[in-house]
């Protein structure tokens, strides 16, 4: 249990943390930890309706799922915050199993799955460059899974199995932050969650990801208006001493208009319409991804060698202490705004705190600043190669 | 820990005061309105700048958003380059808005380099170039990004939406085609940043690390500029279209909209309707997500919503639904407006409903940007500083019967129109 004090708020949050993502699930039956997530709100052994309970408590409440870790916050005004003390341990003591809420959910979920990834051009994306990426470990498939059908298949002992072996005390890491001291938190947190026993957590064993041998591509044929270009290169994991140099590598190639995909192949060139450069946020060794959109004429492959000759660049010629305090100033701005806001600062803080070190929150500060120049280029050497890249080419549609 | 009763809900309090903080106002000397919220945070700082550039002042479409985009793109001392890379230097974020009200700049930055980031503010609005070379890339990228816009029933769902119940006059249902593109000129563009920016603005505000010295440099700033007062009257025929249902083929989902033109925030009803609202598709645990999501699965999320423009209001329900089943949903939602029209919502249901509501007064005080949205409200529309506070007890007070009349008043299969967009 973390807290954090906040007296200027009028508010208080409740964020707790599972260590389970979709990298956790059974290949068979991807996109299970996400449908699980929604089974949380269907009631607990002692709570029938969740929702109501916090709404009542003028409260507000989500969470989210991604490839490490399933998320779930309350906002509260700081005087109701027992209220969530209530509700999340009661759902983690035990949920209230059963198949209304599973068949619902199971709907809802696949709903979900056709509004962010099939119903939109180009909402694929992952679900195609994923398993290009990656050929064994489970960053393979995207959270929501990879299938409809997977979902469809899941049953009432699946959902059983995976709440006892992931959601456990000895599992979880628990943020209290806002306006309430750390007596009133430590009281709250050992009468609601001091009762429910550790438990014996599943570990299945996952393999990690060879090595990238050789440059893969696929092309796409879908109905698209425009034709887009999508390059993954494989990158270190957020432990890493490159991942700070990484994350600057990125801005330098894709945030502002002054940034050098934007500035030379969108506004120079005028090869591309949209174009962008980010990486995946994971836990484990994640992706660097270029993408962009190309405007009508601009072959696919010329649009692959330019976006590979500005890659090189950087490898070739470390950047100016200009460029490099630019992205420090946009990093450092980054995490002046993001540290506003209750929920914000509960959030980053349990994340901090699933890797082991709760103190990274008030030092990634100084881990960017201490970023050199050639650092930035050592990094680009290191994973912006040609058989460690992974390219998607979609085709549109010519009408 | 034996006697701990776990059926037993812990004791809540009732929200009831806000205590709103309304946010601190100055003139400037040449008598410009400036509004401001001091947090204790570091460093972070927003300015908005807020001219009369809105979608409705725009005598062709495109050319409000098109001039208001631009200005960043080259002043005759600098080009587009230049000044990207002197703001990103400074670590500071510029993001420019259309709305249909008005046109805004809004800067990011660490108070640290405010002054430098002002002086640049000042150059692109009082002598923005709009070279052409940047105007033709601007438009070519629009109307790529319109194709993709093209693709989605949510789109299509939108723009024929608006057009059902304002007209196709009304600012709100000005949405651009490709063609449009074709008619803006650096001529047209220059013409209406002329009108609109240099030496005209409408109101500043600053949020966040704001201080004496902050405060300072905006007056410094503002020394060269005026005044500009904004009336805002739409062109609208009034007239409301039928419901209908545009083919796209091959889409998995339908979109939905379905709703109607109405008043906006200056209605004594409004805050009243914005509690029905509530109920009805305003949270989750409203009426329309537990039906159409919670008990049949037939969306991901479905919600109601009210929209309030200076000249204008609307409200409509909003859901992606399984394109198969479009016919069910809308049925539902039907029968859910029936039964608020003819039963009373039950104690226990408007009670969760108000207490949600109040609590997201408050979450909507948490911080110093969004505490400055709400009280934007205010400034827009004129609203007395005790607006909020107000709020607060005419939520309270609103009974079952209360909500059950604003059905009845506003809200009936008779006065919706639907407008679907699926395969």
């Amino acid at each position: 249990m973390i807290h954090h004090q906040d007296t200027n708020s009028k508010l208080c949050v409740l964020n707790l943390l599972y260590k389970v993502g979709s990298k956790n699930e059974d290949p068979e039956k991807t996109g299970f930890a996400h449908l699980f997530e929604h089974l949380m709100f269907g009631g607990s052994v002692h709570v029938k309706d969740f929702d109501t309970e916090i709404q009542l408590a003028g409260g507000d409440n989500n969470a989210f799922t991604s490839n490490d870790i399933t998320n779930y916050y309350i906002t509260v005004p700081a005087n109701n915050i027992e209220t969530a003390f209530w509700l999340e341990s009661d759902r983690m003591l035990a949920l209230d199993f059963n198949q209304k809420s599973l068949d619902v959910q199971k709907a809802v979920v696949i709903e979900e799955f056709k509004e962010r990834y099939i119903n939109q051009p180009y909402g694929d994306v992952w679900l195609h460059l994923l398993p290009l990426a990656y050929k064994v470990h489970p960053y393979k498939w995207p959270t929501i899974g990879k299938d409809f059908s997977h979902i469809e298949k899941a049953t009432l002992e699946d959902v059983k199995n995976f709440f006892y072996g992931y959601y456990a005390p000895n599992n979880a890491i628990l943020v209290i932050s806002g306006n309430i001291d750390l007596a009133e938190t430590k009281r709250l947190s050992e009468k609601w969650f001091g009762p429910i026993a550790p438990r014996n957590l599943l570990h299945k064993p996952y393999s990690k990801e060879p090595k990238q041998a050789e440059k893969r591509s696929a092309h796409i044929y879908n109905d698209v208006p425009l034709d887009m270009i999508v390059m993954a290169f494989h990158i270190c994991d957020r432990m890493h001493d490159d991942f700070y140099a990484v994350d600057l590598l990125t801005d330098v190639l894709g945030s502002g208009k002054s940034s050098r995909l934007y500035s030379r192949l969108l506004k120079e060139k005028k090869l591309f319409s949209e174009i962008d450069c980010y990486h995946s946020g994971d836990a484990e060794e994640g992706l660097l991804i270029v993408e962009g959109k190309l405007i009508q004429g601009v072959a696919l492959d010329t649009a692959e060698a330019e976006i590979t000759a500005v890659l090189e660049e950087l490898k070739q010629q470390t950047i100016s202490t200009e460029e490099l305090e630019k992205v420090k100033n946009k990093t450092e701005t980054n995490i002046r705004f993001n540290d506003i806001g209750v929920l914000n600062k509960a959030m980053k803080i349990a994340y901090a705190a699933y890797f082991g070190d709760v103190n990274l929150v008030n030092e990634e500060a100084d881990k960017y600043l201490a970023v050199e120049t050639q650092d930035i280029m050592r990094v680009a050497q290191s994973y912006l190669n040609t058989n460690n890249c992974n390219i998607l080419f979609y085709h549109a549609k010519n009408e | 820990m034996n006697d701990l009763n776990r059926n037993i809900a812990p004791e809540t309090a009732e929200i009831k005061k806000l205590n709103f903080p309304v946010c601190h106002h100055q003139t400037s000397s040449n008598g410009i309105d400036i509004y401001f919220i001091s947090a204790p945070v570091e460093e972070a700082l927003k300015v908005e700048f807020v001219f009369d550039g809105g979608i409705c002042k725009q005598p062709i479409k495109g050319l409000a958003n098109a001039a208001n985009s631009l200005l960043t793109e080259g002043t005759s001392a600098r080009t587009a380059a230049q000044i990207a890379d002197t703001l990103d230097f400074y670590g500071s974020y510029f993001q420019p808005k259309c709305t249909i009200d008005d046109s805004q700049l809004t800067l990011y930055c660490l108070k640290k380099h405010l002054e430098k980031c002002l002086s640049v503010v000042s150059e692109v609005l009082l002598d923005a170039y709009y070279p052409e070379n940047e105007l033709k890339i601007y438009l070519k990228n629009q109307k790529q990004r319109l194709k993709v816009q093209q693709q989605k029933t949510s789109y299509l769902c939108r723009k024929a939406f608006y057009k059902t119940i304002f007209g196709e006059d009304s600012p709100i249902s000005s949405f651009s085609e490709s063609g449009d593109y074709d008619n803006i000129s650096r001529e047209t563009v220059l013409g209406f940043y002329q009108k609109t920016y240099p030496k005209k603005i409408k109101y500043i505000t600053i949020s966040g690390a704001v201080n004496e010295q902050v405060l300072l440099n905006i007056n410094t700033f503002l020394g060269d500029f005026g005044k500009q007062n904004n009336q805002v009257h739409y062109k609208s025929s009034g007239d409301v279209g039928p419901s209908t249902y545009i083919k796209k083929e091959k889409s998995v989902q339908a979109t939905i909209r379905l709703g109607r033109r109405l008043f906006n925030r200056t209605n004594e009803d409004y805050r009243k309707t914005q509690v029905a609202n509530m109920v009805l598709g305003g949270y989750f645990g409203s009426r329309l997500m537990k039906n159409i999501r919670e008990e049949k699965g037939l969306t991901y999320g479905i919600h109601s919503t009210l929209e309030s423009y200076l000249d204008d209001g609307c409200f409509y329900i909003e859901a992606d639904v399984n394109t198969q089943k479009h016919e069910l949903a809308v049925a539902e939602i039907f029968k859910e407006i029936d039964r608020l029209n003819n039963d009373l919502v039950g104690e226990k249901e408007l009670d969760t409903a108000k207490n949600y509501f109040l609590g997201s007064l408050l979450r909507g005080m948490d911080g110093p940007f969004s505490l400055m949205d709400r009280n934007r409200i205010m400034i827009d529309y004129g609203f007395k500083p005790d607006y909020y506070d107000e709020f607060v007890n005419i939520i309270k007070e609103i009974k079952p019967a209360d909500i059950q009349s604003v059905f009845q008043k506003y809200f009936n299969q008779n006065s919706l129109v639907t407008v679907i967009c699926g395969g």
